[in-house]
C-alpha cells in the first residue's frame, strides 16, 4: 500500500512544466479499487491534467461521486512530498446498498475529457488494508496478519518473493473460501498473476490454486477444515515476479460457487439451478430470471427469435447466508431449456428420446473424463442454425466440441470446436479472448430430418462443475462499429477510444465494421443515439467496399461540460432494388484490454457496448482546410491547403494528418507545423488505381507530437477539420514516350504522343521527369492545351550521363482544374544513351 | 598407461561423435568366460558349420583359453582331422564344401580337444549373385559409401551412393541407369567405370581400392557378367550378424587375435561375412584391428573390437593386461552385488581397489553426492564419534530422507527434461507459468519416491494445457517439438541412446536404421499444440488424423514402432499409450539400465557406460556385467530409485578412497578407486552459502531459494553460469559443465560471491566473541568447509601467520586502513570532514566571530567522534579480517571445489 519515494518524485519530475492548460485526462490507477456496497469510500485517483473534475462516467449503476478534493501532498515515508498539480485527486465514492457485486466500470471526466476506462469493485465484505506498512512483514505463519471472517483485504506484493499471509479461525466442518482479484483490476502494463494458498498452523497445505476457470489468473479456494484452529490464506506471485502488485482478497467462510447448472434459462422464470464448487456439497436455489435485458443503452424486453443475454447474478450461500464476493455468469434466454438426461453417452441412448423443437437451450455437465453427452433436435432443409456452445465465456473450465450427425444417418457429420471474436460481435484484439475457446457451428440442414447434437471437453476432462450451455438457434446477422485500436496505441492502448469534442470544434475518429457472419452487401447508414446536447455526429454511407468509416463529431460553442453514453448504430439504406430492406442488429462495441505481459498481447479484455462522449472546453487552436476545387487523378498529387488558427497565446506545434483515407490514397508522414507557422500544404496522391468517386474527408490536428509514449505526460487536443470532399478521378492525359536515343554531349529530340481522357480549362504544364543521370532537358516545360497532340523536348546528355538504356522518365503534368493546381504523372519512356562517336579519320 | 585406459574416444571423430547412437546392451553375446576354468580350453568359433552352396566358405578361428582366463590364438597351430575328407576340405583357415553330407572336424591344440559338427548342403549348385549382400558390402568395406566419399548428400566427383547403403535401390538405379553406359559397361564387364576405378586403372580420388586378384573385385565382375541384376523383392535380408569370438583376453602387447564375422539372414541361413566386414576399434591405444579382422593388442586396458555388415554392427571384448603380470588379487571386501561385479572386473584387468576411504571423506562425499551441501560441525562431529558398525548405511538412509536430496533429484530431472522458461516465445507455451508447476510437479515426484517407470510413463502421455497439466509439458520443452525431435530426445533422454544419426542414414556405429528411426518418430506423429485460452498457454493433444510421418527415401508413410521393438496396434487410439507401456516396462532393459546409469553416473561422475545417453554398440558400459545387473535390480525394487543409490553408496566402491595405487593409478572408467569430480555448479554455490550461513537471491524464485532449487535453466547468475549450470537447451547430458577454467578461478579469486559471502558471514565474529583460540578456530573452519580437521602442519602455520599478522601494530593499522578504504560510510564521512575544516579555516582567516562557527565546529567534533568509532571497530575487526582470508583460502582450495 505504501507509495514508492521513487514513483512519487517520478510525477513531480515528469509534470514540471506542464502547460496549466486543460487537456484529455489520463487516469492511471483508482486506489483502493474495492469498497463494501452500502459504504462512502475515499478513492485516490492518479494520473495527469487530473484537475478540474467535473464527475465520473460509471458504466454500470450503483455509485454515486459526493466529492472532489485535489491532493497537493502525499505522505512518504512520514514525510509530506508536494505533488504536481492535476496528478492526484481524492473522490469520495457512494457504493449504495443495492449496487451490484462486482467490478463497475468508469471514466473521470474533467473539463479536458474523459479519461482511460479503469475498474473499481464492490465487495459484500468490509475492507480492510494489509498490515505491511512496518517493517514486520507478513511473510510467513508467525508473522501473519489475523483478520476476522468475510473480510476484504487490500493489500501489496512488493517484490517478487513477497508473501502476504493472512490469519483466520475456523471450526471443525467450517468452509473457508478466499477469492484474489488482481488481474482482473487491471493494469496498464504488466500482470498481477497472484497464487494462492490455504494451510493449517503446522503448514500443511489444504488446497492451493494458481489460476481458476472463473476469473483466468485469478485464484479462488473453499476448502472445509478438518479440525477447530487457526487457518493461514497466503497470497504470492505466481512467477515469484511481483513489482508493487496491488490485490484483493477477499477472504471468509462464504461459499465460493465455481459452476451454476443449468448456467441459463428463459426469460421471466425462476430457474432452479444446483451451485458447484463448495466443499460443503451441492446447493440448491431458484433464481428468478429478469424478462428484459440492457443492451447498450437501452433496456429491452428478451423476445422470442431473439439473441440470449449474459447477466451476472449474485448468490447466497444457504449456509452463512453471505454472497459469494464477485457474481456468477448466466444466460437468460428468449427460448427454454433441456437439462441433460444422464443416459444420453451415445447417439443409441438417446434414440427413443423425442426430438426437441428449435430454438433451444440444451445444458448439461461433463462429469467424467471422455464424457459425451448426446441431444435429439429437429430441423428443417435448407434451416440455417447457429450452434452456440458455451462453457469457457461463463466461467467452466469445459474445452468444448460440438458435432451434430443426422439419426439416419445420411451425410457428413458437423463439428466445431472454437469460435472467432466476430462471431460474438466482438472486434479483433491481440491476446487470446477466452470467448473465442467456445464453439460456433453455423449449420445449414441438409434435410428435414432429426439431428443429434454430440458435446464433448476437446481435452478429455471432465468433473461435476464442468457446465456446458449449447443454445440453438437460427442464425442471425448483425453488423457491429468499434473504434480500432491504432499502432501508435501499444504505449497506451486506450489512446482515443472515447470522443473528446471541444465546444464549438470538431473531433474525429474512424469506426471499424464486424459482422457477425456474413458482411451485409448493401449500403449503411451510421446513427448515434445519445449524443450531448449540441453535439452531431456526420458520417458518410458506408459502402460494401469500406472496412472503416470516418466519422466527426461537433460541438456547438455554447455546448456544455457534458459526458454522457451514446449508442452507435447501423441501417440498411433503401436502394430502387430493396426498398424497405430489413433492420440490422447492430451496435457499438469496444474491448478495453489491459494487463500486458509484453509483445503487445493484453490478458484482459473488457468488452463495453457504450461509446463514452464528452464535451470539452474550447479547443486552443482550430484547423481549417481549403475543400480542394479539383480533383486529385489517379497516379497523380494533389496539395491540401490547411491554416492552424491559433488562440492568443497558443504557440505549441500542431501535428496535421489524415486519419482515414480512401483506398488508394497515400499521403506525407503526419506533418509538423511549428509554432510560428499558422499553415501549411498536406501532399496527398492517388495509386494508379485508386478508386474513382468523391468521398468524404477530414483532416486531424494536433498539438505536439501525435504518438503517445508509456504514461505521457504531455498535453494532446485533438481537433477534426470540417468534413470535405475530396474527388478522385481519372487523369486527364494519356502520355506515350516515342522511343529515343542521345549521345553523349550531343542533344536529340523526344516526342511524346499525348492522349487527352478528360478535357481541361486553360493551359497545362508538362516538364519530364525521372531523367537518368547527366541528362537534361533544355525546355523547363511546355504548355499545352486540351487539343495539342504531341508535345516534344530537348533531351541533353552530358559528359556525366551513362551509356545504356535507361527506363522510367515520365511526364509531370500540372493543370489549374478550377483554380486548383493538380498535378498528374503518365508515360513511361525509355531513353538510351550512346558513346560519343569517334570522329571519321577520314574527314 | 594413462592412454590404454582412456578409452571410448578413439572412435568418435569430431565430426561423428555428435551424431553416433547407442546400441542397446542387451545384444551383446553372452559372456563365455564368466565361470572359472580348471584347464585348458581350446574353443573353435564358430561352432558348427554350414555350407550351402557351391564356392562357399566358412572360416575358422581357434582360440586357447588358459586358467586365468587369458587367450591365445591358436588357429595356425591348431590339429585338425576331418572325420570325413570327401565332404570338405580345410586350407588357410577356411573350410570349403566338396560333397553333400554331414561330418565333423576334430581340432586339438595343448592338450586340449573339440569337435565341430560340419553340414554340406548344394554343394554342386552356387549361389546367385546379390547386389545388396555381394557388391553393396564392398562399398561399405572400402568406405566407398561412407560421408566423405560417395556417401556424402551430393556424392563425389559426380557419383553418390547412400551413405552407409541405406538405399540399395536406390545405389543400383545410380549405378546402372542413372548414367547410361558410363558406370557400367554390360558388354564388357572389365571395362566397367566402377571396376577401373576400384582398383586404379583410371584416376579416381579414392585411388586404388583393391585389384584384380581380390575377391571384392571378383565379386563385383561376377555381378557385372550376370548382367548387373536388381536383387528380387523377396531377397534375403541379414538379420544381424556375430563378431567371433565374443571376448579376447590377451596377455601382453605382442599378442593377437583373428576373428571371424557371420551373419544370420532371414531365410535362416548363416553365412560367413569376415571378408565383406569392417573392422573397427574404440580404442587404438588398447587393441587394434586390421581390415581381415585381426586383432592385435596394443596396451593395457580394456577395449572392443566390433565389425560392420549391412545395418548391423557388434562388438566383442578385448581384454589386454601386462605381459607376465604377477597380480595378486587384495581380497577386498564385498559389501554387496555391485561389489562383487566391480571386483570381477577389476581381477581381470589386474586392477588392484584402492583403500577404505576414512570416516572424515566418506561424510564429506555421501552429503555432497546425496543432499548437495556438506555437512555441519554438528554433523561431523556427531558421526565422526559414533561408534556403531553400521553409522555409514544408517547416515546414507538418513540422508536419503532429506529434503535437499529430493532437491538435487529435481534438479537433476530438471536438467535431463529441459525445464527452462522462455517468456518471449509464447506460442511454444515456455513461459515461466508453465515451467514453474512443471517444475514443482517433477519435485512432487521425487519428494514421494514416485517409481521412476511410472514417472515417465505419465509424462510421456501427457496432454492438456501446459499450465494445468505439468506433463503435458514433456512436449513444449523441445522447440519446436517436431516427431523427429520428439523421438531423437525420447531415445536419448529414456533409452541412453542417440539416433540422431538414423534421421538421415543407417547409423554407421549403431544398429539404428532409418526406418527405426522414423518408426519411432511415428508415435509422435500426432502430438499437437494449440493455443489456449491466454497467451501463455498451449494446448497438448494428440491427433489421430494427422499426417504420418513419412520416410525421406521412398515417401512411405510409416507407422509407430518401438525402438527395437515390436509395432503396437494404435488403431483408434494415442499411440503414446502404448509407448509409454513399453517404454517404462521392467521388461525394457534399455530404459531400466539408462535410468540405472544416470543414478550411478551421479555418485561416480560417470556412467558404467559414458555419457550416460550415449550408450551403444561402439560406446559400451565399462563394466556390462554391471550395468545389466543394475537394470535388473532397479526393476526389480520397482524403479525405486532409492533403493538402487542405497545399494551404490552402502557398496564398497563407492566407498573407497580417491588416493589410488600402483595399478588402479590410471583407471578412469573401471570404478577401482572414488574419481575426484568438480562440484556441479548448484552444488558449489549451495555449499558455499551452506558454510557462511548465508543465502542468495534469485529472480523467480522464493525467499531462501538455493542454487539446487531453481525451477528452470533460464534462471542463473554469474557464478553458475560460470561454473557450468546447464542451461537446460538441450537434451545432452553434456551440458552440466564440470570442468574448471580460468574464469572460474578468477571469480573464486576476487569474484564478489565469495568475498560477500564471507564478509556477511556471522561464523567468525561468534567465535571471536566466544573467545575462542585460534586453533580452535582454524579447526571449525577447516570441519565447516573442508569437513575435516585440520593436520598439525596446517594449523601450525596458520597460527604463526595469525599471530605475526595480529601481533604487530603495523600491520594491524595497515588491515584496518584496508577496511577504511573499502567502507563507504568512512570515505564519505572523511570528505565531509576536509571539506568541514577548510570551510573553517577559511572563515577563520575572514576573521568571522568564533560564536558564528560554532555550528561549524560542532559538527566537526562530532564527525571526528564518529571516524574515531569507525576506525576502532576496523582495528577490533582485524582478526575477523585475517580469519575470513582463512576461510576465503579454504574455499579456494582444490580440496573444497572438487568431491573426493
Amino acid at each position: 500500500m505504501r507509495e514508492r519515494v521513487s514513483y512519487s518524485l517520478a510525477i513531480v519530475w515528469l509534470v514540471v512544466g506542464m502547460t496549466s492548460r486543460a487537456a484529455e485526462p489520463k487516469l492511471h490507477r483508482a486506489s483502493p479499487q474495492v469498497a463494501q456496497r452500502g459504504t462512502t469510500v475515499d478513492v485516490d485517483l492518479t494520473g495527469y491534467f487530473l484537475k478540474d473534475a467535473k464527475g465520473l462516467l460509471f458504466y454500470d449503476p450503483g455509485v454515486t461521486v459526493e466529492s472532489f478534493e485535489a491532493i497537493t501532498e502525499q505522505e512518504v515515508n512520514g514525510k509530506k512530498v508536494p505533488q504536481a498539480t492535476g496528478t492526484r485527486l481524492r473522490v469520495r465514492l457512494k457504493i449504495s446498498e443495492s449496487c451490484p457485486l462486482g467490478p463497475i466500470g468508469f471514466r473521470l471526466q474533467t473539463v479536458g475529457g474523459l479519461s482511460e476506462y479503469q475498474r473499481f469493485f464492490v465487495s459484500p465484505f468490509s475492507t480492510t488494508l494489509e498490515a505491511d506498512e512496518s517493517r514486520i512483514r507478513n511473510d510467513d505463519l508467525e508473522k501473519s496478519q489475523p483478520v476476522q471472517g468475510n473480510t476484504t483485504v487490500v493489500g501489496t506484493l512488493r517484490e517478487g518473493y513477497d508473501l502476504d499471509t493472512y490469519k483466520l479461525t475456523a471450526k471443525q466442518g467450517q468452509r473457508i473460501s478466499a477469492e484474489v482479484i488482481a488481474a482482473r483490476l487491471g493494469v496498464d502494463r504488466g500482470l498481477p498473476d497472484l497464487h494462492l494458498l490455504i494451510s493449517n498452523a503446522t503448514g500443511h497445505v489444504l488446497a492451493e490454486a494458481d489460476d481458476s476457470a472463473l476469473y483466468l489468473q485469478d485464484p479462488v479456494l473453499s476448502v472445509q477444515v478438518p479440525e477447530d484452529g487457526d487457518y493461514f490464506v497466503n497470497v504470492r506471485h505466481s512467477l515469484y515476479s511481483a513489482n508493487n502488485d496491488i490485490y484483493v482478497l477477499h477472504l471468509g467462510y462464504f461459499a465460493r460457487p465455481i459452476a451454476v447448472y443449468p448456467s441459463g434459462g428463459p426469460a421471466g422464470t425462476e430457474l432452479e439451478v444446483t451451485i458447484h464448487g463448495d466443499p460443503l456439497g451441492v446447493q440448491r436455489q431458484s433464481i428468478p430470471l429478469p424478462t428484459e435485458a440492457t443492451v447498450g443503452l437501452a433496456t429491452k424486453p428478451i423476445v422470442m427469435g431473439e439473441i440470449s443475454q449474459e447477466i451476472s447474478v449474485e448468490l447466497r450461500d444457504a449456509v452463512t447466508q453471505s454472497f459469494a464476493p464477485t457474481p456468477n455468469k448466466l444466460r437468460v434466454s428468449p427460448f427454454g431449456n433441456i437439462l441433460e438426461s444422464g443416459a444420453n453417452q451415445s447417439p443409441e441412448e438417446i434414440s427413443g428420446q423425442a426430438a426437441a423443437e428449435l430454438p433451444i437451450a440444451f445444458n448439461g455437465i461433463i462429469e467424467s473424463p471422455g464424457d459425451v453427452d448426446c441431444f435429439k433436435f429437429k430441423a428443417k432443409k435448407g434451416e440455417q442454425l447457429r450452434i452456440h456452445g458455451l462453457a469457457s465465456g461463463l466461467g467452466s473450465p469445459v474445452d468444448l466440441a460440438i458435432w451434430i450427425k443426422s439419426t439416419s444417418g445420411k451425410g457428413r457429420s458437423f463439428e466445431a470446436s472454437d469460435s472467432r471474436l466476430n462471431h460474438h460481435g466482438l472486434p479483433g484484439t491481440n491476446g487470446v479472448d477466452r470467448v473465442t475457446v467456445d464453439p460456433i457451428l453455423f449449420f445449414t440442414a441438409p434435410d428435414d430430418d432429426e439431428y443429434v447434437l454430440g458435446v464433448e471437453d476437446e481435452r478429455g476432462n471432465g468433473g461435476d462443475a464442468n457446465v456446458y450451455r449449447i443454445e440453438c438457434q437460427s442464425d442471425w446477422n448483425a453488423t457491429f462499429v468499434y473504434i480500432p485500436p491504432e499502432p501508435e496505441n501499444r504505449f497506451a492502448p486506450q489512446a482515443r477510444q472515447v470522443i473528446n469534442v471541444p465546444a464549438g470544434g470538431r473531433y474525429n475518429t474512424t469506426l471499424s465494421i464486424v459482422n457477425t457472419n456474413r458482411a451485409y452487401t448493401g449500403n449503411l447508414l451510421l446513427k448515434a443515439i445519445g449524443l450531448p446536447e449540441g453535439v452531431e455526429m456526420i458520417a458518410p454511407p458506408i459502402t460494401p467496399d469500406m472496412t472503416r468509416v470516418p466519422v466527426v463529431f461537433s460541438a456547438s460553442p455554447n455546448a456544455g461540460n457534458t459526458a454522457t453514453f451514446a449508442e452507435l448504430s447501423v441501417h440498411p439504406i433503401p436502394t430502387a432494388d430493396s426498398p424497405n430492406p430489413e433492420s440490422l442488429q447492430s451496435g457499438f462495441r469496444q474491448t478495453v484490454v489491459m494487463n500486458s505481459p509484453g509483445n503487445n498481447d493484453y490478458y484482459l479484455q473488457i468488452p463495453l457496448q457504450k461509446l463514452a462522449i464528452a464535451v470539452t472546453e474550447t479547443a486552443p487552436f482550430d484547423l481549417e482546410v481549403e475543400e480542394p476545387r479539383g480533383s486529385l487523378v489517379q497516379n497523380g498529387e494533389l496539395p491540401l491547403k490547411f491554416k492552424i488558427k491559433r488562440n492568443e497565446g497558443f504557440d505549441d506545434p500542431v501535428t496535421v494528418m489524415m486519419e482515414w483515407k480512401p483506398n488508394g490514397i497515400n499521403t506525407v508522414t503526419p506533418l509538423n507545423l511549428p509554432g510560428d507557422q499558422e499553415e501549411g500544404e498536406y501532399l496527398i496522391s492517388a495509386a494508379r488505381n485508386a478508386t474513382v468517386g468523391t468521398f468524404f474527408v477530414t483532416l486531424t490536428a494536433v498539438n505536439g507530437n501525435y504518438q503517445p509514449q508509456y504514461r505521457d505526460p504531455n498535453a494532446r487536443t485533438f481537433i477534426s477539420s470540417k468534413p470535405f470532399s475530396l474527388s478522385i478521378a481519372e487523369p486527364h492525359l494519356d502520355a506515350r514516350f516515342a522511343r529515343a536515343a542521345v549521345e553523349r554531349g550531343k542533344t536529340s529530340n523526344l516526342v511524346v504522343t499525348l492522349n487527352h481522357l478528360k478535357p481541361f480549362a486553360g493551359k497545362a504544364k508538362l516538364s519530364l521527369t525521372r531523367l537518368p543521370r547527366g541528362v537534361e532537358v533544355l525546355e523547363d516545360y511546355r504548355e499545352i492545351t486540351s487539343s495539342d497532340k504531341e508535345v516534344s523536348f530537348t533531351l541533353k546528355a552530358t559528359d556525366e550521363s551513362l551509356v545504356g538504356s535507361y527506363r522510367g522518365m515520365t511526364l509531370d503534368v500540372t493543370i489549374d482544374d478550377n483554380g486548383q493546381v493538380v498535378r498528374q504523372f503518365t508515360g513511361y519512356g525509355t531513353l538510351r544513351v550512346d558513346a560519343q562517336r569517334r570522329g571519321n579519320p577520314d574527314s | 598407461m594413462s592412454s590404454a585406459f582412456n578409452n571410448q574416444k578413439h572412435l568418435s571423430c569430431a565430426t561423428l561423435c555428435k551424431y553416433m547412437g547407442t546400441a542397446l546392451a542387451g545384444i551383446f553375446l553372452v559372456d563365455a568366460l564368466t565361470s572359472p576354468l580348471v584347464a585348458d580350453e581350446l574353443r573353435i568359433f564358430p561352432n558348427k558349420i554350414k555350407l550351402t552352396a557351391k564356392g562357399d566358405h566358412q572360416t575358422f578361428v581357434a582360440q586357447l583359453v588358459d586358467i586365468n582366463g587369458v587367450t591365445r590364438d591358436v588357429t595356425e597351430s591348431v590339429a585338425i582331422s576331418i572325420a570325413d575328407p570327401s565332404l570338405v576340405t580345410v586350407d588357410r583357415g577356411r573350410i570349403r564344401p566338396i560333397l553333400d553330407g554331414a561330418t565333423t572336424i576334430h581340432f586339438s591344440a595343448a592338450n586340449a580337444t573339440v569337435d565341430i559338427p560340419v553340414q554340406v548342403t548344394d554343394s554342386q549348385k552356387a549361389r546367385d549373385i546379390s547386389f545388396e549382400r555381394d557388391v553393396m558390402p564392398v562399398f561399405m568395406k572400402h568406405g566407398c559409401n561412407n560421408g566423405s566419399c560417395h556417401g556424402a548428400a551430393r556424392g563425389k566427383d559426380g557419383f553418390m551412393l547412400s551413405l552407409f547403403g541405406y538405399d540399395p535401390v536406390g545405389d543400383h538405379f545410380r549405378l546402372t541407369r542413372q548414367l547410361i553406359g558410363r558406370r557400367v559397361d554390360l558388354a564388357v564387364p572389365e571395362k566397367s567405370l566402377v571396376l577401373q576405378k576400384a582398383i586404379g586403372e583410371v584416376s579416381h580420388t579414392g585411388g586404388q581400392l583393391f585389384d584384380q586378384q581380390s575377391e571384392d573385385y571378383q565379386k563385383m565382375l561376377q555381378w557385372l557378367i550376370a548382367g548387373a541384376p536388381e536383387d528380387p523383392v523377396d531377397m534375403v535380408k541379414p538379420i544381424g550378424i556375430q563378431l567371433l569370438p565374443p571376448k579376447i583376453v590377451f596377455d601382453g602387447n605382442e599378442a593377437s587375435q583373428r576373428t571371424v564375422v557371420m551373419a544370420n539372414y532371414s531365410d535362416g541361413s548363416v553365412r560367413d561375412v569376415t571378408s565383406l566386414a569392417l573392422f573397427l576399434t574404440n580404442n587404438e591405444a588398447v587393441v587394434s584391428i586390421s581390415g581381415d579382422g585381426h586383432a592385435s593388442a596394443n596396451g593395457r586396458g580394456g577395449a572392443f573390437v566390433f565389425a560392420r555388415f549391412n545395418k548391423f554392427t557388434v562388438g566383442s571384448e578385448v581384454i589386454v593386461l601386462p605381459t607376465g603380470h604377477q597380480f595378486e588379487w587384495p581380497n577386498a571386501p564385498e559389501n554387496n552385488y555391485i561389489d562383487t561385479l566391480v571386483f570381477e572386473k577389476l581381477k581381470k584387468l589386474h586392477l588392484a581397489p584402492s583403500e577404505l576411504a576414512s570416516d572424515e571423506e566418506f561424510l564429506r562425499r555421501v552429503y555432497l553426492d546425496i543432499i548437495g551441501i556438506p555437512p555441519s560441525a554438528e554433523q561431523y562431529h556427531q558421526f565422526l564419534s559414533d561408534t556403531r558398525n553400521d553409522k555409514r548405511a544408517l547416515l546414507i538412509d538418513e540422508l536419503l530422507e532429506r529434503d535437499e536430496f529430493v532437491d538435487l533429484w529435481s534438479m537433476k530431472w530438471g536438467e535431463l527434461l529441459r525445464i527452462r522458461a522462455v517468456g518471449n516465445n509464447p506460442q511454444y507455451g515456455r513461459d515461466a507459468k508453465a515451467m514453474i508447476p512443471y517444475a514443482r510437479w517433477v519435485r512432487d515426484q521425487m519428494a514421494a519416491n514416485r517409481p521412476l517407470n511410472e514417472m515417465v510413463a505419465e509424462l510421456v502421455v501427457g496432454s492438456g494445457s501446459n499450465l494445468i497439466q505439468p506433463t503435458a509439458n514433456l512436449y513444449t520443452t523441445a522447440e519446436p517439438a517436431t516427431p523427429a525431435k520428439t523421438a531423437e530426445d525420447f531415445a536419448q533422454l529414456f533409452l541412453g541412446t542417440r539416433i540422431q544419426c538414423a534421421q538421415c542414414h543407417n547409423h554407421p556405429f549403431d544398429r539404428w536404421t532409418m526406418d527405426d528411426y522414423y518408426g519411432f518418430a511415428s508415435f509422435f506423429s500426432g502430438v499437437s499444440m494449440r493455443r489456449g485460452i491466454e497467451g501463455r498457454e498451449v494446448i497438448i493433444f494428440n491427433n489421430n488424423n494427422a499426417k504420418a510421418v513419412e520416410h525421406p527415401v521412398d515417401g512411405r508413410a510409416m507407422s509407430p514402432k518401438f525402438l527395437g521393438g515390436d509395432s503396437p496396434d494404435v488403431a483408434g487410439r494415442d499411440p503414446r499409450v502404448p509407448l509409454a507401456d513399453w517404454l517404462t516396462s521392467p521388461q525394457n532393459h534399455a530404459f531400466r539400465q539408462a535410468m540405472a546409469n544416470i543414478l550411478w553416473a551421479h555418485f561416480f561422475g560417470r556412467g558404467i557406460a559414458e555419457p550416460f545417453d550415449d550408450v551403444r554398440i561402439s560406446n559400451p558400459p565399462s563394466n556390462q556385467e554391471l550395468f545389466f545387473e543394475l537394470g535388473n535390480r532397479l526393476a526389480e525394487y520397482r524403479f525405486d530409485k532409492k533403493k538402487i543409490i542405497r545399494d551404490i553408496c552402502n557398496s564398497r566402491t563407492y566407498q573407497l578412497t580417491s588416493a589410488t595405487n600402483e595399478t588402479n593409478q590410471f583407471d578412469d572408467s573401471f570404478f577401482s578407486h572414488s574419481y575426484v569430480r568438480r562440484l556441479q555448479a548448484e552444488v558449489m554455490l549451495d555449499s558455499i552459502s551452506f558454510v557462511t550461513q548465508t543465502s542468495d537471491r534469485f529472480p523467480n524464485s522464493p525467499m531462501g531459494a538455493k542454487a539446487s532449487q531453481l525451477y528452470g535453466g533460464n534462471i542463473s547468475n554469474y557464478f553458475l553460469t560460470t561454473f557450468g549450470r546447464a542451461p537446460r537447451e538441450t537434451a545432452c547430458s553434456c551440458e552440466v559443465n564440470r570442468e574448471a577454467n580460468l574464469s572460474q578461478a578468477l571469480h573464486m579469486v576476487n569474484g564478489d560471491t565469495v568475498s560477500q559471502k564471507i564478509a556477511s558471514c556471522r561464523i567468525i565474529p561468534d567465535m571471536l566473541k566466544d573467545k575462542k583460540s585460534p586453533s580452535e578456530i582454524i579447526t571449525e573452519l577447516y570441519i565447516r568447509a573442508l569437513s575435516r580437521k585440520p593436520t598439525k602442519s596446517e594449523i601450525d602455520r596458520l597460527t604463526e601467520i595469525l599471530e605475526m599478522e595480529l601481533s604487530d601494530p603495523n600491520r594491524v593499522n595497515e588491515l584496518s586502513a584496508t577496511r577504511a578504504k573499502a567502507d563507504s560510510n568512512h570515505i564519505r564521512a572523511t570528505e565531509r570532514l576536509k571539506t568541514l575544516r577548510a570551510e573553517w579555516e577559511e572563515r577563520q582567516s575572514e576573521g568571522q566571530e568564533l560564536d558564528s562557527l560554532e555550528a561549524l565546529s560542532a559538527e566537526i567534533q562530532s564527525l571526528e567522534k564518529q571516524l574515531n568509532s569507525y576506525e576502532k571497530s576496523y582495528v577490533s575487526s582485524v582478526p575477523q579480517l585475517v580469519y575470513s582470508d582463512i576461510l576465503w583460502g579454504l574455499f579456494n582450495s582444490t580440496e573444497f571445489a572438487f568431491n573426493h
